[in-house]
């Protein structure tokens, strides 16, 4: 049965389209056109052999807890300077 | 005397004499306070998993149509010098050559626009055109808090991002001196770049010069010339990793000496800095090279190279950032400023704070003469005011400067 569709909305569910270069190219120049703008050689290259630029060092686990971390440290030092000024 | 301290007879007993020994009063009020307000106003810890999650769910909805892409978290939220109140801002990296802005990068934008539109979560959406352009999104509950400001490849704001969050974790008092600052020149109304006056990235930029060679004991060093490495601008965006430890160095800083300024103190200093002893006509501020530095040496030297990221035949050994993110002032395209020697002056009129990566002028919008007089003015006022009273409400009580162009 189809789930309803507030229940099966999950933002993490990766999209179950992945378009192909020759789609992703024809979606930009769709745009670009639309708004008398042009999809240049540079950007067309990039659409179609995309290069890895994931954000491997900033996944979002290791930032907060990153965070927290400054954020113990800080109260850490503060502690041991206020001490140290004593 | 008497009888306005205790009432008529009522002798106000003396504080124990240890009390009033220079140790002790070390620990004063305004420098709890500092603090307090700093972890009264500074981005939780919870403010910030909603913005990763939102980040995550943003590149959920984009990695189809850009494949491999990476979504960086710039800016606020993630340099160290954030409070609860801070919008998102993201940077799309797709090449590691310079997009262009006036083109490519709005077309990106506009992509992204038309696939966002189909996401539950995203409420609206505006495209902004400027220098470099910006796509801002707005969000359905339980996001609709945070705006993001998106922007396509403007990698300096990565490095830029990287190199002020070891700045603000490298002594406990930079974070809680930013925070008050900051809202000091909210208060103030100098903290609004579209009023002519400084960037919040302007403010942090200027704290650290502060602590870099404005105070008697130095509590900053240069990170970029210590660790020349790490905070090069050729160093690849996608390796910049902020939970890595710095290697200790040598460098010029005395901790035990550094330690003994307190948190009230630097705040002073700051104040005072900037009202008696920068001289706002000859000086330049440049974290990058850790001093002051001649305004005149920076003015002259006009970005000429348009040479991509990372290339290696950049002309000045000194910049080699992207040519894109370099802001001119007033929305007028790189290439009209550059062929334009007034235009290039001007952009260094009044305050000249040297971004550390791109050499350009983050406080360009301060062209305005009156607007200028007025900001020299609240920093004297605020350090005669504080010095006096040593009392942080009394100085975030303030008004605003009058010489705002928009308020006048």
């Amino acid at each position: 049965s189809e789930p309803d569709e507030a229940s099966s909305y999950d933002p993490f569910v990766r999209s179950e389209v992945e378009y192909d270069a020759a789609t992703r190219l024809q979606m930009a120049e769709e745009i670009a056109s639309t708004r008398r703008m042009f999809v240049s050689p540079i950007l067309k290259d990039i659409m179609v052999n995309p290069e890895n630029f994931y954000h491997e060092c900033q996944q979002s686990a290791k930032m907060a807890e990153d965070a927290n971390q400054r954020r113990q440290m800080s109260f850490n030092t503060k502690r041991e300077a206020y001490i140290h000024q004593m | 005397n008497e009888e306005f301290r205790g009432g008529p007879g009522v002798a106000s007993p003396s504080p124990p004499a240890a009390l009033l020994s220079e140790p002790l009063s070390r620990m004063d009020v305004l420098s709890e306070k500092i603090w307090d307000y700093h972890n009264k106003v500074s981005q939780t810890d919870e403010m910030l998993q909603r913005k990763l999650h939102l980040r995550d769910m943003l590149y959920t909805a984009i990695s189809p149509v850009f494949p491999l892409s990476g979504l960086y978290v710039v800016g606020s939220s993630l340099n160290g010098f954030g409070n609860n109140s801070s919008d998102m801002d993201l940077c799309l990296m797709i090449t590691n050559k310079d997009l262009d802005q006036k083109n490519d990068a709005v077309v990106v934008l506009n992509l992204i626009l038309s696939t966002l539109q189909y996401e539950k979560f995203v409420a609206s959406q505006k495209l902004i055109l400027a220098k470099v352009p910006i796509l801002r999104i707005k969000f359905a509950a339980p996001f609709d808090d945070i705006t993001v400001d998106l922007n396509a490849n403007n990698s300096v704001a990565i490095r830029n991002t990287h190199l002020l969050c070891y700045y603000s974790s490298y002594d406990w008092r930079v974070r809680p001196l930013v925070s008050v600052v900051k809202e000091w020149a909210k208060r103030k109304g100098i903290n609004d770049a579209n009023k002519s006056s400084f960037t919040s990235y302007s403010l942090v930029l200027m704290v650290i010069h502060y602590l870099q060679c404005g105070t008697e004991a130095r509590v900053l060093p240069n990170l970029q010339q210590s660790y020349p490495t790490r905070f090069s601008n050729k160093v690849d965006v996608r390796t910049l990793n902020v939970t890595m430890p710095l290697e200790p160095v040598q460098d010029d800083i005395d901790p035990s000496l550094s330690e003994n300024t307190t948190l009230g103190e630097l705040l002073i200093g700051f104040l005072d800095y900037y009202a008696n002893e920068f001289n706002y006509d000859r000086d330049a501020i440049s974290i990058r090279q850790g001093k002051r530095v001649e305004r005149a040496a920076l003015a002259v030297r006009p970005k000429v190279h348009l040479s991509s990221e990372g290339e290696k035949e950049a002309p000045l050994p000194s910049s080699s950032a992207s040519s894109s993110s370099v802001h001119n002032g007033i929305g007028v395209p790189m290439h009209h400023s550059l062929s334009n020697p007034h235009f290039w002056r001007s952009q260094w009129r009044c305050v000249c704070i040297e971004e550390p990566f791109t050499n350009s002028n983050t406080a360009h919008s301060i062209y305005d003469e009156m607007v200028f007089g007025a900001i020299k003015e609240a920093f004297r006022e605020a350090h005669s005011e504080l010095q006096d009273n040593r009392d942080l409400d009394r100085l975030l009580e303030c008004e605003p400067i009058k010489a705002s162009t928009t308020n006048a």
